[in-house]
């Protein structure tokens, strides 16, 4: 656990990890909002943040669930971070939930298949952007070897390898010609 | 589909991703082309919910598990979101010793590699997602939009689906 100048209870933390999940999309919006409230206000120190954000990063699945615990972990230990993840994924999940009911139950309605036929479309240009941007980013931190790991990902995906290989394979080669400090 | 496959299936996609929507390939992949379970015009509608909704970019998932088996599968997705995250406490301590470059690259690595298989499965995703001129058009604004301004990704696509309810 970790020692703060002005510690902060696991009910106020769990409050804030709360409106943080429900108010905001996404990892870089949330841990935005969160730094100000944590850090600026006194209860976590920078580098502690810091390391949260690293770890979030580095950690398998999403960034800000992986965050969330480990913010958890460092301000309340163990249950801390429970609390911190079951908080930051169900609440999210319900209102997901909610939107998906209300989609299948509705879908059949002309001017409901519309919306989501405009959204989809929108959807997918920005997944496009987002998954562009995410390679061009990550490539250029270590640029040969990155795009070396890149070409032989494209290559791949050409054979038709299953993408679980694939991506098994791009963590071996970089935790090889991709671990150096940037 | 069995709930306890649908969740190691959609694990399986956490498990090997470093960021929200890179998971998107594996789950493609196993639930669209191998089993059949979930068709590429609900995948596309799940994008569009799980980025119209707050918290993680990877919360479609739960609306996967949804169309795939239910409440218990939805269950499933944010399981399948949630357990990976738990491997956050060991990590805590291994950067506290400070030996990550090798796990830095492999996530580096594994991220790429990714970014790379995502953008294969948006054109096949556009292929339903974008059929006539008009969502081609909202596409392309939408894609301009995000690329050009900092507005977030939810406005977007409600604008988007404002403008399919008005043109289509």
């Amino acid at each position: 656990m970790l020692p703060s100048t002005r510690p902060l209870r696991l009910r106020s933390l769990l409050s804030l990890v709360l409106r943080a999940s429900t108010m905001h999309i996404g990892g870089v919006a949330t841990q935005t909002w969160l730094r100000t409230r944590l850090v600026d206000a006194g209860h976590l120190r920078t580098d502690d943040f810091n390391r949260c954000f690293a770890v979030g990063r580095l950690t398998p699945g999403t960034n800000l669930l992986a965050f969330y615990t480990a913010l958890g972990h460092l301000m309340s230990g163990m249950r801390g971070a429970v609390a911190c993840l079951s908080v930051g994924a169900v609440a999210p999940t319900l209102i997901a939930v909610s939107l998906t009911v209300l989609y299948v139950q509705f879908s059949a309605v002309t001017g409901v298949s519309r919306l989501m036929a405009g959204a989809q479309a929108g959807a997918v240009a920005i997944l496009f952007w987002t998954s562009a941007k995410l390679l061009v980013t990550t490539t250029a931190e270590r640029l040969r070897p990155g795009a070396l790991v890149a070409l032989g990902a494209l290559v791949a995906v050409w054979s038709g390898l299953p993408p679980v290989v694939i991506l098994l394979a791009a963590a071996a080669a970089g935790a090889f010609v991709l671990g150096e400090q940037t | 589909m069995n709930v306890l496959l649908l969740y190691v299936l959609l694990l399986q996609a956490t498990v090997t991703s470093f960021s929200g929507l890179t998971s998107l390939p594996v789950v493609h992949d196993e639930l669209v082309v191998r089993r059949g379970v979930l068709t590429d015009e609900q995948l596309n509608a799940a994008l569009a919910i799980g980025q119209t909704t707050p918290g993680p970019v990877g919360l479609y998932l739960v609306t996967v598990g949804y169309f795939v088996a239910g409440v218990p599968g939805a269950v499933a997705g944010v399981l399948a979101l949630a357990t990976p995250a738990l491997l956050a406490i060991p990590l805590l301590g291994a950067l506290r010793v400070g030996r990550t470059e090798s796990v830095a690259g492999a996530a580096r690595g594994i991220v790429i590699a990714a970014s790379v298989l995502t953008l294969g499965t948006t054109f096949g995703l556009a292929e339903s997602a974008v059929p006539d001129v008009t969502r081609a058009v909202i596409a392309v604004i939408a894609l301009a939009v995000t690329a050009a301004t900092q507005i977030s990704p939810i406005w977007i696509v409600v604008v988007a689906g404002i403008a399919g309810l008005v043109v289509l």
